[in-house]
């Protein structure tokens, strides 16, 4: 026999049950460990060489939208993805890296928090006609302009399947028909797996919560619910 | 065996989505066992969490052939107890503690009978553990509450098979002279003089 007998220890060492971690704990512990991974990460990945084919392709990116962002705006129709006049009329609000483009590289989450004009957490109900329904479970930040509903129309097809959670930085592309769309494509899209937040893509992604770390440049951005709700109230 | 497969590249390569899912699957598993190994739940608590944390320090040690990762995060949590239970004499301590405490009960009638039942079988166990020798303590809670096989228990503690068996054998041996010996109430205290002074580990 490879294990032991149970029946043969019932009397003597009684089985003491199962039990569940208090309340909330699950979720913290969760939470604690994988932030402490992505920290951990970004220090193993600082003493690697730093020009992987990933992060050249981020780095394509960057310099598209940003060094040469006039170029990447080919017509006089307003970016879909750029926040709107009003929101981007804030004094106070920070520079993303590079102008306004079609695809704007944003480095932090604070910077996709500062200029959106709505962040939210929910999920999609319907797609039709290139726009998406999408439902709101939770409002992070609103800008004063900006409406909301418990559900909103995304000018755009690319969001998510239906039922993924997400956390949407959004820019309010059609005040009128009150349609938004995510900041900058895939940079204002994080997906959601319990309390742990990581970026749509890895190659139009933040790089860090409040700082960027060019050195993690490349990979999908790892955080949790919590700091960006966190982010959203430092906003105010 | 394909999805486990999966699930070990993932964790080897650093894939955090991977550290979430086995720590969905396993931390009521790896809690459970610390406590038996710790007999304090605020502490079972802490080096559940310290688990985690190893476990993805020491991800390259997982190789991609292989069965549930239980067994490694199980010898991991086994360590971090030993950290914060240095010794035989501690452990009984602890355990006395627990056993002598009043345990919360909630208002509503059913709840309570549940709780008392729970409590009555943790009583009984942590009596048991405080009774064994640490090694003896870790095989039986492997093999035996945890249900990993020989084999497994031995890769999770780092020993031979036969290690196991022998282990465990002394801790039946043990525990049955205990139970045969006096009535279960004429039971000596578990915080025995002699017994602590018999062994530090």
């Amino acid at each position: 026999m490879s294990a032991p007998d149970p029946a043969e220890w019932a009397e003597i060492a009684p089985h003491p049950g199962d039990h569940d971690l208090p309340a909330g704990r699950h979720e913290l512990h969760r939470s604690r460990l994988l932030t402490a991974i992505a920290q951990e990460s970004r220090t193993h990945t600082s003493r690697r060489p730093l020009l992987r084919p990933a992060f050249a392709l981020a780095a394509l990116v960057v310099v598209a939208a940003g060094g040469a962002g006039l170029a990447v705006r080919s017509s006089d129709e307003p970016p879909a993805s750029q926040p709107s006049p009003a929101a981007t009329r804030s004094a106070d609000r920070p520079t993303p890296p590079g102008a306004l483009a079609k695809i704007q590289a944003y480095g932090t989450v604070r910077q996709l928090t500062d200029t959106a004009d709505l962040v939210v957490r929910g999920e999609v109900v319907s797609v039709t006609d290139g726009r998406t329904v999408y439902r709101v479970a939770e409002v992070l930040y609103r800008a004063p302009v900006a409406p909301v509903s418990t559900e909103i129309t995304l000018d755009t097809e690319s969001v998510a399947p239906p039922g993924q959670p997400t956390v949407l930085y959004l820019a309010l592309s059609d005040p009128e028909a009150r349609v938004y769309a995510p900041l900058s494509a895939d940079f204002g899209i994080f997906d959601l797996a319990g309390e742990t937040a990581t970026s749509r893509s890895s190659a139009m992604s933040v790089t860090g919560l409040r700082a960027e770390d060019a050195t993690v440049a490349g990979r999908a951005f790892v955080t949790t619910l919590a700091e960006l709700r966190q982010l959203a109230r430092e906003r105010g | 065996m394909v999805m486990e497969s999966s699930l070990r590249a993932r964790v080897r390569a650093g894939d955090p989505g991977a550290f979430a899912e086995l720590f969905d699957q396993y931390a009521r598993s790896v809690y459970n066992h610390a406590f038996r190994l710790t007999a304090d739940w605020a502490t079972a608590e802490d080096v559940m969490a310290a688990t985690y944390l190893q476990a993805w320090r020491s991800r390259e040690r997982v190789t991609e052939e292989g069965g549930s990762l239980r067994p490694w995060l199980l010898g991991i949590a086994t360590n971090e107890a030993r950290n914060h239970t240095r010794s035989n004499r501690r452990y009984r301590r602890v355990a006395s503690a627990l056993l002598a405490s009043d345990f919360t009960l909630p208002d509503h009638a059913d709840e309570v009978a549940g709780r008392l039942d729970d409590s009555r079988r943790i009583a009984a166990a942590i009596d048991a553990l405080a009774r064994l020798r640490r090694p003896e303590r870790e095989v039986l809670t492997l093999c035996l509450w945890e249900g990993l096989d020989y084999e497994s228990a031995a890769e999770a503690l780092g020993v031979p098979v036969g290690t196991v068996r022998s282990r465990l054998s002394r801790a039946r041996a043990r525990l049955r002279t205990l139970v045969d010996a006096p009535p279960r109430a004429a039971r000596p205290p578990v915080v025995d003089a002699s017994l602590v002074q018999e062994g530090s580990q």
